[in-house]
């Protein structure tokens, strides 16, 4: 029985290696380098060797504005998109859970934009957006704007246009979600609940809500990480403009990296965001109950 | 006043499935009503109904002489025992029986009280901090029947509540059951397999079949003056004897197989103006007796050889092969005959059915009558 | 307010029809407002450039399909074909590779009792969470080191382990469903565990294996910001090209809109196609 474990034990090893190789090289190696690089000044394209500098591209950052700004877009947009996002798919989902006759037809349609290219959405509502002849400015004009609106070049409307293209598309995932969620509660549990007396407010609160718990971190949580590094829309309709209202951490590091070409300080931001999402998946990773996994 | 009416209701399902049919029943205050039935005869469906967890496809459900096919479950009053149990699955034992204290806002002192109250009777405290995953049939059905006692409701329906339960605890709590009736006097209505829980429980038993209701009574009623052949199939504790059998031309005795059984006065009376061929005779096996040996001088025997014999305690049962068909006969376990054995089988006729084509039983209420 | 409590259909107190109205008109108002960018897309895509620019826009008009035909065969250049045949390649190949070796390490996670087989686990599903901007850098210089800049290679290995965690989250959970006994009796039968995996489990999870293929399909044919990075030349796939239409002074929108249209809505008859194991797929199986 033991020489059948020790060959299970191996057995198990030479099924996992090849996936774990390939996480080791393309997960943990990078970011081990992305903290070697950090302590580099680093550019791209210049001939001279990167010069070991320590922890001083960590102490520009905090004196950095850019960076600071970057991390408070960072979460604003975060923060509205992800609200935005989940009240309304929440509702939804218990609006497409009516038993009514060509609802499944719709649901089907309603969640056609979770799959398109993101950098597709950004494209179609950069055009959307156009101020001159974008067709979010006409259902403007229509609804009696004096003006035309600059969706895309005022600093406070930006971000909101980017918030309204990243809920299109990921509204629906919300909503798939939860109604998924839903289903899966038995029915007989609702008719408990009738048998008991508890209200359709009660219900929700105290029978529903509490049914749908795990789900609702896991859409939170990847909302929340999925919106953080969301960089596509932003590439296509702002460029972190104007003057910065829309220059998130997934920007600003992009652009200091690639456009700046500036790597060590990219690697350091990098590495602060990397720690960032890694504390927020924790909590999830450790508060969802997934049984088998013991 | 009766509490509760069912006038004419129908249960079709959208499947087609006609699940209850033409339902006229009646059931008066504080009545321990119980339903009995064999699988898939409407039972659940019936007690939904009147819950307010099915719609009901036609006539009228009347509590308390108001109309209430349309009043929802909530404003009903009714607790409920589910045949599946229905107990939250996020909520502890302590939490699932409090639920509809807390829906009631009830104060948490009494709350307390009254669960650990309940839990003590079903003999659950040691799991009320557990998740009703962890618990076995029988424990998740105490907590079930803990959650719709923990209330005091105008009305308690039961589907199936000890089901799962061994024999000694159902006992007990079939007691329980029966005081807790008796103190708070609500109507209850109970459905069970169980025909001796039934009779030790209920006022009155109903018997349904087919999605109609076959016959009401008390279980000595539906024992011994069955309405049909169903009825008598189905209540007994060792099912009945059905041999078929002819009014002899006389008029004054039954002939099965070759044997003529005396018929009293009114029972002839009553086969000659209702019966027709072919009848079926339905005896019990209580009601059949042996003489081992040769064929005696009694003309009300049959003669036939000991087949099985089944011990069951103080009494066995005996089934023999007649002319007529298998029979067989309880006798108590000092004089039983040995198998292969040849015996004479005596039916006590005053105790005996007879059951016309339409399967309806001719002698009714014949003992009554004498 | 009764529509936060799901109801039955045969429930006494059924819906009225207002309410059902209403909810017919909300979910209406959603799909449409779902469906109007994709359809400005489509639209925009088949008008002339007057059409586009038309102020108010222009709602009614003749399609023309001169925008497909500029984006398909341009002489001079590279046309939006390449690219597309780019993105294939990459696509599949890393779909291909990321089912495999998540399949695998699914059964050994799923089967095989051993030290720390929580913690591989975890941390197999804690990369579905690693942001991708955050190892760009690295990941840039790894490649420019290799020599690999500007080549598929590139790509399909940094898409397959991005696809490895949530494939192999969801296989992991099919594995888990398969009864132990059918692959008991096998090991009964003689069958070597490698054996077993191939003829026997394999075959049995094969509606995860076509979900988790066609997710990471998708994944990696939208997948943008490596590929801007990683192969901006000969080398790019459709996203990468859409993008550079944006960087230009004119825009031509109709070729755009047009390239724009081809990626995506091959994409949206997989999703159809997916419809049983989206959530599951996309929730790396904690929704079902
Ligand atoms: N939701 C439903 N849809 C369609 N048919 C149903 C539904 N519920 C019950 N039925 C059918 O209605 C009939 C009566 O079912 P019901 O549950 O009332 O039987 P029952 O007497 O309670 O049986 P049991 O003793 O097994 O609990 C059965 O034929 C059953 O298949
Ligand atoms: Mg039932």
């Amino acid at each position: 029985m033991a020489a059948s474990k020790r060959a299970d034990r191996r057995t198990a090893l030479l099924l996992i290696a090849p996936a774990m190789l390939v996480l080791v090289a393309i997960n943990i190696y990078p970011f081990i380098y992305a903290l070697y690089i950090s302590l580099h000044t680093f550019t791209l394209g210049r001939p001279t060797p990167p010069r070991y500098i320590g922890w001083s591209n960590y102490r520009d950052l905090l004196d950095d504005d850019r960076f600071i700004n970057s991390l408070w877009v960072s979460f604003k947009f975060v923060a509205i998109a992800a609200a935005v996002e989940f009240l309304v798919g929440f509702a939804l989902a218990f609006l497409f859970s009516a038993k009514l006759r060509g609802m499944a037809t719709l649901r089907k349609l309603a969640i056609l934009p979770i799959m398109v290219m993101p950098l597709a959405s950004g494209l179609i509502w950069f055009y959307i957006f156009n101020e001159n002849f974008g067709a979010m400015n006409w259902f403007a004009f229509l609804l009696g704007a004096p003006h035309r609106i600059p969706f895309l070049t005022d600093g406070k409307l930006a971000i909101l246009s980017l918030v309204l293209a990243d809920a299109w598309q990921w509204t629906p995932f919300v909503m798939l979600v939860m109604f998924a969620a839903l289903q899966a509660i038995p029915e007989y549990v609702y008719e408990a609940a009738k048998m008991d007396g508890l209200t359709p407010w009660q219900t929700f609160w105290r029978v529903t809500l509490p049914l749908l718990r795990s789900a609702i971190w896991v859409v939170l949580v990847l909302r929340v990480v999925d919106a953080f590094r969301m960089i596509e829309l932003i590439y296509l309709m702002t460029r972190g403009g104007p003057g910065g209202a829309t220059e998130t951490l997934s920007w600003y590091i992009y652009s200091t990296g690639f456009l700046d070409q500036d790597l060590g300080s990219a690697a350091a931001e990098a590495v602060v965001m990397i720690i960032a999402v890694s504390i927020i998946a924790q909590i999830f990773v450790r508060r969802l109950n997934y049984g088998a996994a013991t | 006043m009766p509490r509760v009416e069912f006038n004419r209701i129908c249960k079709t399902y959208a499947d087609g499935t006609r699940a209850v049919v033409d339902l006229d029943l009646a059931v008066a205050d504080r009545e321990f009503l119980c339903v009995l039935g064999p699988s898939g005869c409407g039972k659940s469906s019936t007690l939904r109904m009147l819950a307010g967890l099915e719609s009901i496809s036609s006539g009228d459900l009347v509590l308390d002489g108001r109309r209430i096919n349309d009043v929802p479950p909530q404003a009903r009053d009714m607790a409920m025992v589910f045949e599946n149990y229905a107990l939250y699955p996020h909520l502890r034992v302590f939490e699932n029986i409090a639920m509809p204290l807390v829906a009631r806002r009830r104060p948490r002192a009494e709350i307390r009280e009254r669960v650990q109250q309940v839990a003590e009777t079903l003999q659950i405290v040691e799991y009320l901090r557990q998740r009703p995953q962890t618990l076995s049939g029988g424990q998740r059905q105490r907590v079930a029947l803990g959650r719709a006692i923990v209330r005091r409701p105008k009305m308690f329906l039961m589907d199936e509540p000890l089901g799962h339960l061994e024999a000694y605890l159902r006992v007990q709590l079939r007691a329980e059951l029966r005081r807790l009736h008796e103190r708070l006097g609500a109507t209850t209505i109970y459905i069970t397999h169980d025909q001796e829980e039934a009779e030790a429980v209920s006022d009155r038993i109903a018997v349904m079949e087919n999605g109609r209701l076959q016959q009401l009574g008390s279980l000595v009623d539906l024992l011994d003056r069955p309405i049909n052949r169903f009825v008598a199939e189905f209540i007994g504790r060792i099912p009945i004897n059905m041999l078929p059998a002819r009014l002899a031309g006389d008029g004054q005795n039954l002939q099965v197989g070759a044997a003529m059984m005396p018929l009293s006065g009114a029972q002839s009376a009553k086969l000659r103006s209702g019966g027709t061929d072919p009848l079926t005779l339905g005896i019990r096996p209580e009601h059949v007796a042996l003489s081992s040996g040769s064929a005696g001088e009694t003309i009300s025997g049959l003669s036939g050889r000991v087949r099985v014999i089944e011990p069951q305690g103080d009494s066995t049962v005996i089934i023999a092969d007649t002319p007529a068909g298998r029979v067989s006969a309880l006798v108590p376990s000092g004089c039983v005959p040995s198998a292969g054995e040849v015996i004479e089988l005596h039916f006590a006729m005053d105790c005996a059915h007879v059951f016309g084509a339409d399967n309806i039983n001719l002698l009714r209420a014949a003992r009554n009558s004498e | 307010m009764s529509t936060i409590v799901p109801d039955k259909k045969n429930a006494v107190g059924a819906a009225t029809g207002a309410r059902n109205l209403a909810i017919y008109l909300a979910a209406c108002l959603f799909v449409g407002f779902g469906l109007f960018p994709l359809y400005m897309m489509i639209t925009t895509s088949l008008k002339t450039d007057q059409q586009t620019f038309a102020w108010p826009p222009v709602w009614l008009f003749t399609p023309r399909f001169q925008s497909y035909y500029n984006a398909l065969f341009v002489f001079g250049g590279r046309s939006a074909d390449h690219y597309l045949f780019n993105s294939l390649v990459v696509t599949l190949s890393s779909s291909a590779l990321a089912v495999f070796l998540g399949a695998m390490a699914a059964y050994g996670l799923a089967r095989f009792r051993f030290r720390g087989n929580r913690d591989v686990a975890f941390y197999i599903l804690s990369t579905r969470f690693a942001p991708p901007v955050g190892f760009i850098v690295p990941i840039y210089l790894m490649v420019q080191r290799s020599g690999l800049l500007d080549t598929q290679i590139a790509l399909i290995v940094v898409y397959t382990s991005m696809n490895l965690s949530f494939v192999t989250w969801i296989l992991r959970g099919f594995f888990l469903e398969i009864p132990i006994e059918i692959e008991e009796a096998a090991l009964v039968d003689g069958y070597t565990r490698w054996q077993i995996f191939l003829r026997v489990a394999l075959p049995l999870v094969r509606p995860g294996l076509a979900a988790t293929a066609i997710l990471s399909a998708i994944f990696s044919w939208n997948e943008f910001l490596f590929a801007s990075i990683l192969a901006p030349g000969d080398a790019a796939t459709i996203p990468v090209y859409l993008a550079g239409f944006s960087a230009s002074m004119n825009i031509d929108w109709g070729e755009y809109m047009a390239v724009g249209t081809m990626a995506v809505l091959p994409i949206m008859i997989f999703t159809l196609a997916l419809q049983r194991h989206l959530v599951r797929g996309l929730t790396f199986g904690a929704v079902r």
